[in-house]
């Protein structure tokens, strides 16, 4: 059986979705599964659409991620699938379901994160989109009592894909200083691009991979954070006056 | 001064790195790379080199860069799978890619690079492929996959390295040159080739601006990308066409403005090296600095490698130095 077949299996993939590569990162202990909807393109790489990355639940001893396009034709039933998530979110539906299943068993926040190796900064966005109502209104009490388990660390934590932050440093032209060439490069990239791009969905994936540098890199960015504080309080106030 | 390891050796001193399994990074003539054996190791064609000493051009030595961290793969791609190659490189790590001059993957990854599947997001260095001066024209560059020692004008190579938790591979661009005070230029299309401009706001040809305010074509244009210097070199003027030939794209809605010229490349090159204690995995240099900056018999201080015909950070550079440096978190 091809790899590609086994782990369509594991991670419960069916049709018209199909697993196209995976690769295993064997220092990092992760599995990346790269998945397609209806007819592939034979080994050609489309990557003019924008591509997302979610966190599954671990396969093993290993995390899982997913990535893959979502067309804009998906019906809600495709976009409910677990093995998938929200375009501009960083983890599948399966994982968010399986933090809530945790919790409602009794588990404690904390030990959630431990048993399904989440860190700090996911487990944040996760909570943010139950709150938010991703399982809907009946869920947001499960929320709550992860606020509780967790106090709010926001300060210390690189803000959620949903902040306005991040389209303010993309829109306003307002420099970032930093000495680091891949954050420079990717700043501009997507300031040319943000005013183009068409839809929410295309824009908030940017932001992700934009959040997703800065969770990546928070050791080298303490600077780029504070900037990045101070930006976020800037916009409020601009907002409120 | 920054530790450095890449050096360059003689045929047989390059074989015996090669046997000893470590990744290594390979440049030099296609004449003595076509014998080396099978290995971890990708190549590019290209008989210029920096050493500690001195700028040098040599057909008979290799350039050799041993790289760190564990091989994650090394893999040959078409222009069909290049888009992808950052979707094979590890997590924590970093890539070193190289291209094959004046070829369609070349102009590819120049073009589409910005826009591929995790760029920026992973540390990506590399250069392009070249030949000897005297053989443009009649000999084709080429790019060497060691697994099997391969050798593609078609494809880019690359191999893929990961780094333990703890250890960062960071990329910089040593770019000695910044943007003069004269007006903005921008272009209608991205491309290699330019008929028209825009020359702060006023549509013009550029081959004519060139010649209207005498510029030394040796200077590149640059461009500021949040804070970071972009070149894009210019090759030629075409005077039948009156189009103008670049070495690297220009890129719709981007600004750009020429270079003030360098006055010492050699000399002001160690202060523009990045700080910080990190060990230099893989440097390289443009054969346009070669060229025009003197570098030939001249060393530019802590930073050795081949002089390549146009440098990866992330995206493709010219006349820029590239170093990627390991550091702990």
């Amino acid at each position: 059986m091809k790899d590609t077949e086994v782990c369509r299996r594991l991670l419960g993939v069916e049709e018209p979705w199909t697993v196209t590569r995976v690769r295993i990162d064997t220092q990092a202990r992760e599995l990346h599964a790269f998945l397609d909807r209806g007819k592939g393109w034979f080994n050609r790489v489309l990557f003019e659409q924008p591509k997302s990355r979610w966190r599954h639940s671990n396969l093993g001893a290993y995390k899982a991620f997913v990535h893959s396009s979502l067309q804009d034709d998906l019906s809600d039933e495709d976009r409910k699938m677990p093995f998938i998530g929200q375009p501009g979110s960083e983890f599948t539906t399966g994982l968010a379901r399986k933090v809530t299943d945790c919790l409602r068993s009794g588990l404690r926040y904390r030990e959630v994160c431990e048993l399904l190796e989440i860190d700090v900064h996911l487990a944040w966005q996760i909570r943010h989109a139950i709150q938010n109502g991703l399982f809907g209104r009946e869920y947001t009490g499960l929320a709550d009592r992860m606020t509780l388990d967790s106090p709010d660390t926001a300060d210390a934590l690189v803000p959620p894909a949903s902040d306005p932050v991040w389209q303010f440093l993309l829109e306003s032209g307002r420099m970032l200083e930093t000495r680091l060439l891949s954050l420079r490069l990717l700043l501009t990239r997507a300031r040319q691009e943000f005013p183009q791009l068409e839809d929410d969905v295309a824009r908030s994936i940017r932001i992700t991979e934009i959040r997703r540098f800065f969770v990546k890199h928070r050791h080298q960015l303490p600077s780029e954070l504070r900037q990045l504080r101070a930006l976020r309080e800037e916009g409020q106030e601009a907002k409120s006056s | 001064m920054i530790r450095q390891k890449g050096e360059l050796l003689d045929f047989d001193a390059a074989v015996e790195r090669i046997r000893s399994g470590r990744p290594l990074a390979l440049a030099g003539d296609r004449s003595v790379l076509a014998d080396l054996p099978e290995g971890n190791w990708v190549a590019g064609t290209s008989p210029y080199f920096m050493t500690r000493e001195q700028g040098e051009c040599r057909r008979d030595r290799i350039f050799v860069q041993e790289l760190a961290g564990e091989i994650a793969g090394i893999q040959s791609y078409t222009r069909d799978t290049l888009p992808g190659f950052l979707e094979d490189a590890p997590e924590n790590g970093y890539t070193v890619i190289i291209l094959p001059s004046g070829t369609a993957i070349h102009h590819d990854y120049a073009e589409q690079s910005p826009r591929y599947p995790e760029m920026y997001l992973k540390p990506v260095v590399g250069w392009v492929a070249g030949v000897h001066l005297d053989d443009l024209g009649r000999e084709q560059s080429q790019v060497l996959d060691g697994r099997e020692c391969q050798t593609f004008s078609d494809r880019a190579v690359a191999i893929h390295l990961a780094l333990p938790q703890g250890q960062t591979a960071m990329v910089h661009a040593v770019n000695l040159f910044g943007p003069d005070d004269g007006p903005v230029l921008r272009f209608d299309d991205t491309g290699f080739e330019v008929d028209h401009c825009l020359v702060a706001g006023e549509r013009m040809r550029f081959s004519e601006f060139l010649k209207n305010h005498d510029v030394d074509c040796r200077r590149p244009l640059v461009a500021d990308y949040c804070g970071a210097a972009i070149n894009v070199s210019i090759q030629a003027v075409d005077e039948d066409t009156g189009k103008v030939r670049l070495y690297a794209p220009v890129f719709r809605n981007v600004e750009y403005r020429l270079a003030k010229p360098v006055d010492d490349y050699a000399e002001r090159f160690s202060s523009e090296m990045p700080g910080g204690t990190g060990e230099i995995l893989f440097g390289c240099n443009c054969i346009l600095n070669y060229q025009h900056c003197g570098l030939e018999g001249r060393a530019t201080e802590g930073l050795a490698g081949p002089i390549t015909f146009g440098e990866i950070a992330y995206q493709l550079l010219n006349q820029t130095a590239v170093v990627l440096t390991l550091e702990a978190d």
